[in-house]
């Protein structure tokens, strides 16, 4: 039987993180200091929206991007 | 006998986006200016109804200086409503993502789509324009499609449901102005129940004019006011073009001629003077 690492390491937009094992994609919004309503989510480039987030169990080697709203033309 | 309105300018001549009634035919981006305090002056002078805005990567909480924290009071303040865009998008896939993205952030199911296909010029592709076009109709979006002026490729767009048509003026930020009037005369014919929105490449209040003055319905920019060495003063003078362009349009333009014609009405000549010696 395998052993079940204790952690992941999750993608960002530049660098990555680290995370315990189960981790949920709201959790890592909560550890990068974003109010949940600020940003909105995208797990290997599929949106995951606001309510589903708390759900969203993190694997290891997913890439993970955070949006914030901007300016724009 | 004249009858002057006593409506504020446009209030007698409103255009549709869907069930939304609109005045001013003037949609302002909001990248770009000097200071956040400008941004917002810049959007009471041009009296925009419908600003674009748009999103970006962020990987901590961040600030932005205070850009959008003073767009939403000046929203709050003006009733302006907000159009997100998918600027950065080079395929479909990715334009769908960062739409759902913007509804959730912005609340609005308006979408200024963007799909760009080259890197040199920021052309629509347009296949990918359609494709992401059909699938966010699909799913909920009212979707302002930035477009090429190519007639067949607009058609398509309103057929996937698209209730109105941004052609490009000229690439976007180079302030050329209508580069190929002759297509968009030919999009204004050929549509002529369709809104219309030239999107990009302008640069003088001159060209909304122009735009304006071939039936366009609106005009959407960014970098003509936010560049300009007194971006207030240039968001009310697009302001004022517009309205002139419009007002042109409505009342009919004359027909060019080849040669002059004389517009006194006069008999001959004025004088029939004694031939000189």
């Amino acid at each position: 039987m395998s052993e079940v690492p204790a952690t992941i390491t999750v993608k960002l937009e530049s660098g990555s993180a680290e995370l315990p094992a189960g981790s949920t994609l709201a959790a890592l919004v909560e550890r990068l200091g974003h109010a949940p309503a600020s940003i909105a989510t995208a797990v290997d480039g599929r949106f995951v929206p606001r309510a589903e987030r708390a759900c969203e169990t993190l694997q290891d080697g997913q890439t993970v991007l955070l949006f914030q709203p901007i300016v724009g033309g | 006998m004249l009858q002057k309105s006593s409506l504020p300018p446009g209030h007698d001549d409103p255009w549709q986006v869907g069930p939304v009634t609109l005045a001013s035919r003037f949609l302002l981006g909001t990248a770009g200016y000097p200071s956040p305090a400008v941004l917002g002056e810049a959007i009471v002078a041009s009296g925009a109804e419908i600003v674009t805005v748009g999103l970006k990567r962020s990987l901590a909480a961040a600030g932005d200086n205070g850009f959008v924290a003073t767009l939403r009071e000046v929203l709050e303040r003006t009733g302006a409503r907000l159009l997100p865009n998918t600027a950065g998008c080079r395929n479909a896939q990715e334009a769908i993502t960062l739409a759902h993205m913007a509804r959730e952030l912005y609340g609005t199911p308006w979408l200024k789509l963007e799909v760009v296909g080259d890197e040199h010029t920021l052309q629509p592709d347009p296949f990918e324009l359609l494709r992401a076009a059909e699938r966010l109709v699909k799913d909920g979006f009212t979707v302002f499609p930035y477009c090429t002026d190519d007639l067949v490729l607009c058609r398509r767009l309103l057929d996937a449901g698209c209730p109105l048509l941004m052609p490009w003026g000229a690439p976007i930020g180079s302030g050329q102005g209508l580069l190929n009037p002759h297509a968009l005369r030919t999009l204004r014919e050929r549509l002529p129940d369709t809104v219309l929105i030239v999107d990009a490449g302008i640069g003088a209040p001159s060209h909304a004019a122009q735009a304006m003055e071939l039936g366009y319905d609106a005009v959407l920019l960014n970098s003509a006011v936010a560049q300009a060495r007194e971006p207030v003063a240039m968001a009310r003078a697009f302001r004022l073009a517009i309205e002139a362009g419009r007002g042109g349009w409505r009342a009919g333009v004359m027909a060019r001629q080849d040669f002059a014609v004389a517009s006194t009405p006069v008999l001959g000549h004025p004088f029939v003077l004694p031939e000189q010696p």
